[in-house]
Order: C-alpha cells, then structure tokens, then sequence
C-alpha cells in the first residue's frame, strides 16, 4: 500500500528573525522602493555591454571556424546554445528587449540539434550579427517597427529553414 | 499581514548560484541594497554543496542551467540527500528557459519559487517576500519532498471533495 503524504508545517524561522515593524525594506514596497533596486540593476548596463559583445565576438570565431570543419559544428552549437541562453537572460533585464527576442530564437533553433547544414549555419550567423546590431547601436526598449519586421523574418527563415 | 511591515535582510544569509559572474554580481548588488550583509557566491554546484555544508545559509538563489550541471542537480541534493544541511531549505531558482515544462519540472523537483529571465526586481522581490514572510508547508511523500505545490487553500464547506 502507498504510504501517506506526511504534511510538514512550515519553518517560520525567517519570519521571526526577519520580519518586523521598524527596520528593512517594506514588504509592500513603494514605486520608489522599487526604483531604488532597478537602479542597482542598471548600473551594472555597462558590464552587460562588454560581457555580451565579448560573447558575440567569440560566437563568431566559433561560426568562422566550423563553417568549413563540419566535426567542429556539434560544439559550436552548444556553444551557439549556452551563450545565447544567457543573452536571452540578461538582455531585457538591462533594457535590451530585442536581444532578448533574437536570443530566444536563437535558442530555440538550437534545441535539441546537435548538427547543422550550411544553411543552417547561416540562419546561426544571421542571428548572431543582428544581435551585433542591436549592442552597437544600443537599440534599447523594443525597438522600431523595422525591428519587429526583422524579428518576424527571422521567425519565418527558422520555421522554413530549421 | 500587515502592510506596513518589513524584511530585515540583514538578518537572512544567501547563497547565489550561477556561472556567470556578472549575474551574480547583479544579484548581490540588489540583495546589498536590500540590505543583506552575508551573501555567498557559487559558480558551481560542488562550491555550492561546500558552503551548503560549511556556512548557515538561510535562502539558495540558483541559476537553473549551470554549465554541465544543473540547478536542479543541486535541489535534489538539498531536498533528498542524508548530508543536506536543511531539506527546507528555500530554494529560488531562476531561468531564461522558463517554458512551462521547465516550470513543472523545477516545481516537482521541490523548487520553492521559480523567476523568470529576464525578470523585474518586483517579481523578485515578491519571490524573496513569499519565502520569507509567507513559509509554505512542506510535503512528504513516497516520490517527492518538497514544498506544499497547493498555493490557495480555499475553504470548502460541501462534503468530502475525496469521498471514496
């Protein structure tokens, strides 16, 4: 026979040691309490920035180097797939919506490939050097209509090509 | 509860989990701004397990996807292993891959909250507030441990809703 769920109640050791009426951040914080961590977050835009062009950077040397070693693609891939991951992450906490959106289908294209034909490869590449334009241009928020219209194009290049 | 009460972070110690460091550094500056004094760093889930084992820490905040490990690898020692140091221990994950079978993966795996990437500091805060100041019971069962997956306990005055 199954054995019984046991129910645990639950620890409230941090609650007694923490929550109070006089010192701390509100449990209900203020619009202004919240800006106040958003500022935290956005001063740290600037290492974003560097962190993920040097990650771009080195997306391209991977795509430079498996494009014609086709036994090193599997590694580019996984390469192509943690990075990207990341970007996806990272990017619209730092006000980068749209690298946010390529990183995604990135990844999505990504999962679940171990290998990828040339023209695969260039769908790889092709995000990769739009996510090169939205850094350099620091194309923040969501971006134009322009770059919703790239997004869709890269939607479609995946579904036919992927 | 009431709406004027607050969090002493500075009461509460943390341990963050992820490989990339400038993650990491994001979520202890806003953890410093919320006021928290004890903050550790893992890029790992062995270092992790080491100051699991070495250090009091009241609040994990792993990243999901941790290199060639996972945070997930890491919930599972916390919750089913004999050398856990606390198997209520709350446990945040955080991930980029927040597709709905990562979310029901990471919650039968006995996740306390999951956010997320990219996330806005309100949604976190409401995380660390929930672990904090509003503690979940915890289940145990044959094939899992972990926190109560029922969030509302809604009243129910008919008759057994499990009658045989």
């Amino acid at each position: 026979m199954a054995r019984k769920a046991q129910i645990i109640p639950p620890q409230t050791d941090l609650k007694r040691r923490a929550v109070n009426s006089k010192v701390g951040f509100a449990i209900n914080p203020t619009p202004e309490d919240l800006k106040k961590i958003e500022a935290v977050v956005h001063k740290s835009t600037d290492k974003f920035i560097t962190q993920a062009a040097d990650k771009l950077k080195r997306l391209r040397e991977g795509y430079r180097a498996a494009t014609p070693n086709k036994s090193l693609r599997p590694a580019f891939l996984k390469q192509v797939r943690e990075e990207s991951l990341s970007i996806k992450g990272l990017g619209g906490m730092f006000n980068f919506p749209l690298m946010t959106a390529i990183a995604k289908s990135l990844n999505d294209f990504t999962q679940g490939r171990s290998d990828v034909d040339d023209k695969q490869m260039s769908l790889v590449s092709l995000h990769i050097d739009a996510l090169y334009v939205v850094l350099a241009q620091r194309i923040e928020g969501e971006g134009s209509m322009q770059e919703s219209q790239v997004l869709d194009a890269f939607q479609e290049a995946v579904a036919k090509i992927g | 509860m009431s709406q004027s009460q607050r969090i002493d972070f500075a009461k509460i110690s943390f341990l963050i989990v992820d490989t990339n460091p400038l993650a990491i550094d994001m979520m202890n500056d806003i953890l410093r701004m919320l006021g928290a004094m004890r903050i550790f760093r893992a890029t790992h889930v062995d270092r992790a397990i080491d100051l699991l084992g070495n250090e009091e820490i009241d609040i994990v905040i792993t990243e999901r996807e941790l290199g060639d490990q996972s945070g997930l690898e890491l919930l599972d020692l916390v919750r089913n292993s004999s050398v856990s140091p606390n198997r209520m221990l709350p446990v945040i994950m955080l991930t980029a891959n927040s597709e709905p079978e990562h979310v029901i993966e990471a919650r039968d795996s006995g996740v306390t909250e999951f956010v997320a990437k990219p996330f806005t500091v309100e949604s976190l805060y409401r995380r660390l507030v929930s672990v904090i100041a509003r503690p979940r019971s915890f289940v145990n069962a044959e094939s899992y441990f972990g926190p109560d997956r029922r969030r509302k306990q809604i009243a129910f005055s008919g008759p057994d809703r499990r009658a045989e």
